[in-house]
């Protein structure tokens, strides 16, 4: 497989994922990015589909059972999130990812700390002002506004904490950004600020795999839309294939769908 | 699918959290048994029994406030705190039956201010009953003098608490299992048992239940002490006297005996027979050990191995059979 | 002017982990030079300041270790081992040096496995450890029953390397509290200044998170476990020299005043939250608990009653302040 213009930027295929005798996945296909375009692809279905299974997938978290993963084109095997973010692949989680206890700028280069770090022996000795001065201009670079970088992430609302998680994942050179429910606990403003940054993600070169339950989120933004439903997939459209009220339908309906396209 | 064995096993031990203890005390009693000499006579194990009596009643509490997710390590100081009120208030006149009331009052008083500690003030009930321990020790340090305090008389009343009959058998041990029933009676058929679970599983979907937490958590800090006062009355009953040390090490010997019958630690899983299997292999092992002559402070180092062992086949059981959920 | 300057100082204090331990410190200093003029005497410093240090060699360990949100309750045990197995094994004819560090191998191994136990099998660490706790010391008791024969054994006092550890000033004054300053300071750079301290608080803090951020939260446990049962073993062989001779309950029951000095120092229970400072200052509250109410002619039956007090009174102070810091968000 040479890495050519019609390649995918991820895909999964036939993944099978069990859980002892829970089969959460059963031979689910998923393709975001052809031919190095960014795209943001909303993945739907209802409770159970299996769509965090799926990210945890392609993530790292769980190796599934049976299928292949590829990254640009190149046959890839995850072992842990680690990996998955040394590729470029960031995930935002419904519990946002960020650790209370920690200031903001610490949070921001949690797990990376080695863009800050001085290596003296087995330790990476952080700068701080290094640290400070990066995490503010990548909150500026992204439209956010925070009282001080040194504020513990506990004080933060909703939709800072949101907005912070993605700044964090865009700056580290992202080129594929997962959100899970990014808009679970978020007012009307703030949910608009974040579809602004997903919107300017899209424009730097990062694609976005969209989970949300509330189709009037995802249907505006999205390119293609892919639909699990019982660990299946039912379905997988552009945007120009179906309104938003067919699909609104076709995932109510349930049904297991022999793949289209 | 066909069930195998370990299915079927761990099957078991979904419903039955204390399938695992209850196991590992017969194969221990028959060991024992079969290797000991004196190990299967009637006056030794009566002995056994109303040794692990005492502490025994104060794990029966222990268990239900662990599977609501708090901690007491207070427990052996409230005993000795509460025998030596009792034998203070004999002393000072007071008719026997109203000095045991009065203490196991003051017991559960005890424990109501540890949990009011615990809930009002947010501080962790480990550090407010390890605080409490060296507090209630410090008092019964100060009271004593740090020697033994005897009643001047002792009133016929305590036989109730431990009367020994000639074979060796004590009164001590009915109350023991007196409470291990009633308080399984109230785990596994009242509301109150539903509550007690439903705190120490999931606290915010409790609360968003209806589930008046705070005040299960305060009832259980209450009962927890107030046992740990009537196991105070019933070892003073049975040395005639007190000293400042007593009940010490028992917080230890409680952890293992819930521990070792299948509570978890975190909360919301566990049951009261498991304890008592939990009581009885820590007594068959002391009694054998005993018997063998082993020095005493091995039985510390049995001790720690069997909590080791019994917390790791439990765990890995349990997670078998609750499944690996999403971790 | 002052009274800003007031203000200010309130909230450093209330935003720091330590805030409310040097206002103890402060306070019980205080309290204590009021209350005895033997308090201030340079004896008493001196028994203060190596008590502390014996202390807080293995206070360190527990305070990273509980920030990642572990516990160990081991530690007294494995000081009381490590005394033990050091002194027999240099009776035995081994040189010191080797045999102090056979001694920190053997520790941190077992302090190693009871962190994989914890990682691996999923049992918490209170558990382990109490079992681990109970083990260790009976261990030392068999191996003084059966190497020794419940006799005391000797340690020589003028052995070179002994003397690396704790040697004797002039003035009265011990080198082991420099030992302290050494470890702590660089516990305090590995918690505070680097990549590895950053993952313990994540770790501590919100382990989903962390995991998700790609920090091996498994190894940093681990690691620490290992670490905290090296200190333990450091400090109880820093003990050991500190006398002619050597019995088998050492450290007896210190796990729990450490966890008790850690948290008075505002490290937080639960974890994610903390600092070696802070536990240096709930050492020297506990520290200066022992040498002062003794001073003061306080019997030693209430040292136990006021100690669980001040204890409860720090922790409260501490868990208000660290809710002011991090919010009560969720409950």
């Amino acid at each position: 497989m040479s890495n050519n213009k019609g390649d995918w930027l991820l895909e999964g295929r036939n993944i099978v994922k069990r859980f002892g005798p829970i089969t959460s996945l059963d031979g689910v296909d998923f393709q975001i990015g052809r031919a190095g375009q960014a795209e943001v692809v909303g993945l739907l279905g209802d409770n159970g589909a299996g769509k965090s299974t799926l990210i945890k997938v392609l993530t790292g978290v769980h190796p599934p059972e049976e299928g292949q993963l590829l990254w640009e084109g190149q046959p890839i095997r995850l072992d842990s999130p680690r990996d998955a973010m040394k590729l470029g692949i960031s995930t935002v989680y419904q519990d946002l990812g960020l650790v209370d206890t920690l200031s903001i700028y610490r949070n921001m280069f949690l797990g990376r700390e080695e863009a800050v770090c001085s290596q003296i022996g087995p330790f990476g000795f952080l700068q701080i002002d290094k640290a400070r001065s990066e995490t503010k201009k990548a909150l500026e670079k992204t439209g956010i506004t925070v009282r001080s970088v040194d504020e513990l992430a506990a004080k933060l609302s909703g939709g800072e904490r949101q907005a912070i998680a993605l700044a964090r994942a865009i700056y580290f050179e992202t080129k594929l950004l997962i959100l899970d429910e990014p808009f679970a606990a978020l007012g009307l403003k703030e949910t608009a600020k974040v579809l602004e940054m997903i919107e300017r993600a899209r424009e730097e070169g990062v694609s976005v795999i969209l989970i949300v339950h509330n189709m009037n989120h995802v249907y505006p933004i999205a390119d293609r839309f892919t639909v699990l439903s019982h660990g299946r997939l039912a379905g997988s459209f552009s945007k120009a294939e179906k309104t938003f009220d067919e699909l609104s339908e076709f995932i109510i309906s349930g049904s297991v769908v022999a793949e289209t396209d | 699918m066909p069930k195998s064995i370990s299915d079927r096993l761990t099957g078991l031990v979904t419903k039955f959290p204390e399938a695992g203890a209850g196991l590992a005390t017969l194969v221990m009693f028959g060991l024992f048994s079969w290797w000991g000499t004196n190990f299967l006579t009637v006056y030794s194990l009566n002995t056994m029994l109303f040794v692990v009596a005492e502490w025994g009643i104060i794990a029966l509490g222990f268990t239900l406030l662990m599977i609501a997710g708090e901690f007491d390590i207070s427990v052996g100081s409230v005993l000795a705190v509460c025998g030596v009120l009792a034998i203070f208030m004999l002393n000072a006149g007071l008719p026997a039956p109203i000095a045991v009331v009065m203490t196991l009052i003051i017991g559960v008083a005890i424990g109501l201010l540890h949990g009011l500690a615990v809930i009002k003030l947010g501080v962790p009930s480990f550090i407010v009953t390890l605080a409490a321990m060296l507090f209630w020790r410090g008092i019964v340090l100060v009271i004593t003098g740090a020697f033994p305090v005897e009643p001047t008389h002792e009133p016929a009343f305590f036989e109730i608490f431990s009367y020994r009959f000639e074979n060796g058998f004590n009164v001590s041990v009915l109350w023991f299992f007196g409470v291990a029933v009633m308080l399984a009676l109230i785990l596994h058929r009242t509301h109150f048992g539903n509550w007690i679970f439903a705190t120490g599983g999931n606290k915010l979907a409790a609360i968003e239940a209806g589930v008046p937490v705070n005040r299960v958590k305060m009832i259980l800090f209450g009962l927890t002490s107030g046992l740990a006062s009537l196991a105070g009355i019933i070892q003073m009953s049975r040395f005639g006297s007190v000293d400042p040390l007593r009940g010490d090490f028992v917080e230890f010997k409680a952890i293992a005996a819930i521990v070792v019958g299948g509570t978890l630690l975190m909360g919301g899983y566990g049951s009261i027979l498991g304890t008592v299997f939990g009581v009885l292999l820590i007594g068959i092992i002391g009694l054998g050990l005993v018997l063998a002559q082993v020095p005493s402070i091995l039985f510390e180092g049995f001790l720690g191995g069997l909590i080791v062992i019994g917390v790791i086949i439990n765990t890995m059981v349990q997670r078998r059979a609750l499944g690996v959920r999403g971790e | 002017m002052s009274k800003s300057a007031l203000v200010r100082l309130k909230e450093f204090l209330a935003n720091r982990p330590e805030g409310g331990a040097i206002v103890g410190v402060v306070a019980l200093f205080v309290f204590f030079s009021l209350g005895t003029e033997h308090f201030l005497a340079v004896k008493s410093f001196r028994s203060m300041l190596t008590l502390a240090a014996y202390w807080g060699i293995a206070a360190g360990g527990v305070t990273l270790l509980m920030i990642s949100g572990e516990f160990d309750l081991s530690v007294g045990s494995m000081l009381g081992l490590s005394a033990m197995g050091v002194a027999i094994m240099v009776n035995a004819g081994l040189p010191s040096p080797i045999a102090v560090v056979m001694m920190l191998i053997v520790c941190v191994a077992i302090g190693l496995l009871q962190g994989l136990a914890v990682v691996k099998l999923g049992i918490p660490s209170f558990i382990i450890t109490l079992g681990g706790m109970l083990l260790f010391r009976a261990i030392t008791y068999l191996i003084h029953l059966v190497v020794v024969q419940g006799d005391y054994v000797r340690v020589p006092q003028d052995d070179a390397f002994y003397q690396i550890l704790s040697y004797r000033f002039e003035s009265g004054f011990n080198i082991t509290p420099l030992w302290f300053l050494g470890i702590t300071v660089i516990l305090y750079l590995i918690l505070h200044r680097t990549h590895f301290g950053n993952w313990i608080f994540a770790t501590g803090g919100n382990k989903l998170a962390a995991i998700q951020s790609g920090v091996p939260v498994n190894r940093v446990k681990v690691i620490l476990f290992g670490l905290t049962a090296g200190l333990a073993c450091l400090a109880g062989i820093f003990e050991m020299t500190r006398f002619p001779s050597v019995g088998p309950q050492g450290g007896k029951l210190l796990e729990l005043y450490l966890i008790a000095m850690v948290v008075m120092g505002g490290t937080r229970l639960i974890g994610g939250y903390g600092s070696v400072v802070g536990t240096v200052f709930g050492l020297a509250m506990m520290a200066m608990m022992k040498n002062g109410l003794s001073l003061m002619g306080v019997s030693a039956y209430w040292y136990n009653a006021v100690v669980g007090i001040i204890i409860l009174i720090a922790v409260i102070v501490n868990v208000n302040s660290q809710r002011r810091a991090l919010g009560v968000r969720h409950e």
